[in-house]
């Protein structure tokens, strides 16, 4: 049959129906005509004629079904049918339709926001064209470690053969402007012109860089990330050519980075170009020198070997030239993918919390389901008559079964569709709730992806949950049916069962969920509370980047933080300060230490360690103890006595109880840039509130002279830190009115650490989560109850009057909602103690994580006594009214309701 | 009616259907009636099998339908071959000589 035969009978099938039913309608009289006509020939009488030709025919009506079914559109035909019917019985059962519509929505919503984010985490191939022929170009340096190349190193290997394109990346730090008092700082990164064009990325909005932007002079260009577009500038669509003020510079924005570079380039808002002569002398340090990543896209024709054969090259060049370790410098060739398939534990934490998003998501649209499939149980019975009826006319089950499972279908759909819309309308509040999961490092965008992952696993749910009530309202005896007299609902205990389980089920999920919630919030409370070593409160934080251009020598730089000290500790409501480079909760730097002891019982070691800068009176204004030796003096400026103090942990783990007093540390590599330790401090946190402990080495600021630090300002009384903080600026200004301050608190520092930024999201999501699942569980709970009741009125009649007490009836109703509950309870308590074995415990190492348990074990018993009990009180509330409604019946009227 | 009634596989309805449009074009009574005629009574098509196979033919492109008047002047459906019904109807007869041909070998050898 050929193509256009088929569409011809398809259009005739589709839109002339009405026409080719009388058609068919009117042969078949035809022919029952013809037969009687026959008939009379044959001689019988006009009646009998037709009456033989009539049963000779058969029924009229099933030979129209059969004709209709031998059509090739047959199936479409019946669906067309069965849509035609399902949106007629939904628009005249509004409530039941809009409940059912409103549940799904809610939890495909919430899948689709997570699926966004973990599509754009976990499966989404990164965005960049040809990614196999990208590569990375490291530096190992003395200490054997890989690095981030320095800019000389950069401009050899830009000039190598083997790379059609080689471009760099530099850090900076941005301060942007909010209002007048107010500044951020915002992480940026300095990139060459050909940054976007070597990964093979186009921008969003506006244009890309051009070479010319990385003069000094033409530089005044920035281009935003997706985030910062949407968040800092509420994606403006008139972005492009638009000047703003960064560091007190007038820029352009040219451009806007797509949503899917996010997770690349690591909360970086600001790319601005590198002007590569005055970023290798003024650029930020990193792991104690400045840096250029460099990434590289290989020519057509040369291979990763080649490229790595001349990269030696190029090496050997280097070391002679001294810009390399002449012993061990190498240059290393990567491919680039390699970075993003061993992600640091920074990430792995992210990902793993949202993986448990993604499964409580999922749980919650379970629990929707269940709840949908329950009303439809619910609904299969009120239709027991109805579709008795068709039955007795002969329709098959399976055309039953077809029907309903197309509303069923229909109603998830729409409840998918839904869901979309909401979660598409409130893209930037889920984002804002949710993507802090994975340290802002993707923005949550729904698009044609989730779009198309939602309505398949709408589907695929569709047709999980609403198979069991289709074929369950199907299963009539349509004899019994029919011939019963009564109006009332009535269901065996096949459908009692089947509705019990699904709450029960929802009550297991909802177990799960509250246990789970409970355990992260138990957490995040003892992290909040955890002991930091140090006291936060009534202290300032002042933070600043020193410009290389006008503070190039080190007087300047030692002139300044001395001065700034002064000043800060003359103002009134100071009690203390202290100024380090990098403040608590901000990390630290980590390079490779050399421990030379004069103890005979410890033998030198090298180690990779983490250290900072901090300034006198630091550890005071912080209220850290010393515990030996002595804290750094305004004395510790001159660089013949190179000083160090180290914490409690250093001297636990190298020292092993003796006193590293006196003793030496060294960078490794660098034997003349040895310095004494002069005392011990207690441990404090530098990264996370509930890291585990580390070794520290602590450096005089006055001798290190970063480019960028931060004070800590200790002031009297709580009362004084607005007044103090408003005065701030006033202070400073004399002694540089260009500089910029970035003010905060250290209580806000604490609040924006790494791992309860990570926590917060997740357990808020939970929460929601967890009080979705109460509401429908209370729903659903009132549902089935309310039906238990109506079914057995006539029972409660008779037992009433027979003589049962109100609080027996309420009882009965009662015990029967309970019962279901804590069956799902305990199934849900046991399948919580499998699942939260996925959340870690033990040691967290120096990563934030949003699921580490801390301070709770994964079996506390407070946590899960406290969930059922919320549970079970829940199924008591929701079963309450009709358990009222039952001691409310009036035995006469039960007695004859029918 | 005849006692057996045999039941008629689709195939061999849709080619008994061509075989009696082969000369001249017929209503559906007209249709089921040559049919017992040709198989000698052995095959009575109900209007429940017929039409069906008669609609089907249509939409496949090898009968084609009109209106017309019957011999009492009654208005009915009349159908006729199309030329692919033609050689349908060709390949058809072919192949069902070539299966009965050895079907009726196989039964005969010992």
């Amino acid at each position: 049959m050929s193509l256009f035969t088929r569409l011809a009978a398809l259009k005739r099938n589709l839109f002339r129906r009405k026409q080719t039913e009388a058609d068919l309608d009117a042969e078949l009289r035809s022919y029952t005509d013809l037969l009687t006509d026959e008939n009379r020939a044959r001689g019988l009488a006009p009646d009998e004629a037709r009456r033989k030709a009539q049963i000779d025919s058969g029924g009229l009506e099933q030979v129209k079904e059969a004709v209709r079914e031998s059509r090739p559109t047959a199936f479409l035909d019946s669906l067309s049918q069965d849509l035609r019917y399902a949106l007629r019985l939904f628009r005249k059962s509004p409530a039941f339709t809009a409940a059912a519509i409103l549940t799904l929505a809610l939890g495909m919503g919430a899948n689709a926001a997570v699926f966004s984010l973990v599509d754009s985490v976990f499966f989404r191939a990164l965005p960049f064209a040809d990614i196999n022929r990208l590569v990375h170009v490291w530096a190992i340096n003395s200490d054997g470690d890989v690095h981030t190349p320095s800019p000389s190193q950069y401009e050899s290997v830009r000039d190598s053969q083997s790379f059609e394109q080689v471009a760099g990346m530099g850090w900076a730090e941005f301060f942007y402007g909010v209002n007048d008092s107010v500044t951020q700082t915002l992480a940026g990164q300095l990139v060459t012109s050909n940054w976007l064009s070597t990964l093979g990325v186009q921008p969003a909005i506006g244009r890309d860089f051009l070479p010319q932007d990385q003069f000094p002079g033409h530089d005044a260009v920035v281009m935003l990330s997706y985030r910062c577009w949407r968040t800092r500038f509420q994606s403006d669509a008139h972005i492009a050519g638009r000047q703003i003020v960064l560091s007190r510079r007038l820029v352009t924005v040219i451009g806007v980075l797509p949503p899917s570079l996010e997770p690349y380039y690591d909360g970086s808002e600001i790319f601005a170009p590198l002007v590569l002569k005055s970023y290798a002398t003024n650029g930020p340090l990193r792991d104690g020198s400045i840096r250029v990543q460099i990434v590289a896209r290989l020519k057509p024709e040369v291979s990763l070997a080649q490229a790595r054969a001349e990269t030696e090259l190029i090496a050997e060049h280097l070391r002679s030239a001294n810009l390399l370790d002449p012993r061990s410098g190498r240059l290393v060739v990567d491919d680039f993918s390699e970075a993003f398939r061993n992600p640091g534990p920074t990430m792995q934490n992210a990902r793993r919390g949202l993986a448990m998003m993604a499964v409580a998501a999922g749980l919650v649209l379970l629990i929707a389901c269940a709840n949908v499939a329950s009303l439809l149980l619910a609904r299969g019975i009120k239709r027991q008559k109805e579709i008795a009826v068709r039955a007795a006319i002969g329709c098959s089950r399976a055309r039953l079964v077809r029907q309903l499972l197309c509303e069923n279908t229909l109603l998830f759909l729409a409840g998918g569709v839904l869901g979309l819309i909401f979660a598409r309308w409130s893209e930037d509040l889920l984002d804002a709730a949710m993507s802090g999961i994975v340290s802002n490092t993707t923005y949550l965008h729904i698009d044609l992806r989730t779009a198309l992952a939602s309505l398949a696993i709408c589907l695929f749910s569709a047709l999980l949950f609403g198979t069991i009530p289709a074929s369950q309202a199907t299963r009539v005896a349509p004899n019994n049916t029919l011939k019963e007299s009564t109006s009332s609902v009535t269901s065996g205990p096949r459908q009692q069962r089947s509705r019990n389980l699904l709450i029960a089920f929802q009550m297991a999920l909802g177990m799960v969920l509250l246990v789970t919630f409970g355990l992260l919030f138990r957490s995040f409370r003892h992290v909040e509370s955890a002991s930091l070593g140090y006291d936060p409160r009534n202290v300032l934080t002042v933070a600043t980047r020193i410009p290389s251009s006008r503070y190039a020598s080190g007087t300047d730089r030692a002139q300044l933080l001395q001065a700034a000290l002064d000043r800060l500790r003359l103002m009134p409501a100071v009690d203390s300060v202290g100024i380090a480079d990098s403040l608590p909760m901000s990390g630290a730097d980590g390079a490779h230490f050399r421990i030379d002891s004069v103890l005979p019982q410890v033998s030198p070691v090298e180690d990779k360690i983490s250290f900072l800068s901090v300034s006198d009176g630091y550890f005071s204004a912080l209220r850290v103890p010393m515990l030996a030796g002595r804290a750094f003096r305004q004395s510790d400026r001159d660089l013949a006595a190179p000083v160090a103090i180290v914490n409690q942990t250093f001297a636990k783990q190298y020292f092993h109880g003796a006193s590293p007093v006196g003793s030496f540390v060294a960078f490794a590599g660098t034997p003349a840039s040895k310095r004494e330790i002069v005392g011990v401090v207690s441990d404090f946190r530098q990264r996370n509130p509930e890291e585990d402990l580390r070794p520290l080495i602590y450096f005089p600021i006055s001798q290190t002279l970063p480019p960028g630090w931060s004070a800590a300002i200790r002031v009297r009384a709580p009362g004084d830190l607005a007044t103090t903080a408003q005065s701030i600026p006033d202070w400073l200004r004399p002694i540089d009115p260009s500089l910029d301050w970035e003010i905060g608190t250290m209580d806000r520092q604490v609040h924006d650490s790494e791992s309860l930024t990570l926590r917060r999201p997740i357990i808020t999501l939970f929460a929601g989560f967890g009080g979705l699942a109460l509401i429908l569980a209370i729903v659903g709970i009132f549902g089935v109850t309310s039906y238990f009741v109506a079914e057995r009125t006539r029972e409660i009649g008779i037992r009433v009057s027979l003589g049962a007490a109100r609080g027996e009836i309420a009882r009965l109703v009662l015990h029967q909602a309970s019962k279901v509950a804590l069956a799902g309870i305990a199934i849900g308590s046991f399948v919580a103690v499998v699942l939260t074995r996925f959340l870690p415990d033990g040691s967290i190492g120096w990563s934030g994580s949003g699921i580490f348990l801390y301070g709770v074990s994964r079996l506390d018993a407070f946590t899960y006594i406290l969930s059922a009990a919320l549970l079970l009180l829940a199924s008591l509330l929701a079963s309450w009214l009709p358990a009222r409604r039952a001691t409310k019946l009036d035995p006469m009227v039960a007695l004859r309701h029918e | 009616m005849p006692s057996d009634q045999t039941n008629l596989l689709l195939g061999t309805l849709d080619m008994l259907i061509l075989k009696s449009l082969a000369l001249t074009e017929l209503h559906g009574l007209g249709i089921s009636r040559r049919i017992s005629q040709i198989t000698k009574g052995t095959f009575d098509v109900k209007p429940g099998s017929l039409f069906p196979a008669l609609h089907r033919m249509e939409e496949q492109g090898w009968l084609a339908a009109s209106w017309g008047e019957s011999e009492n002047n009654r208005r009915a459906k009349y159908y006729k071959l199309t030329a692919a019904g033609r050689r349908q109807l060709n390949s058809e007869t072919k192949r069902w000589s070539r299966i009965s041909l050895a079907i009726a070998r196989a039964l005969e050898s010992n």
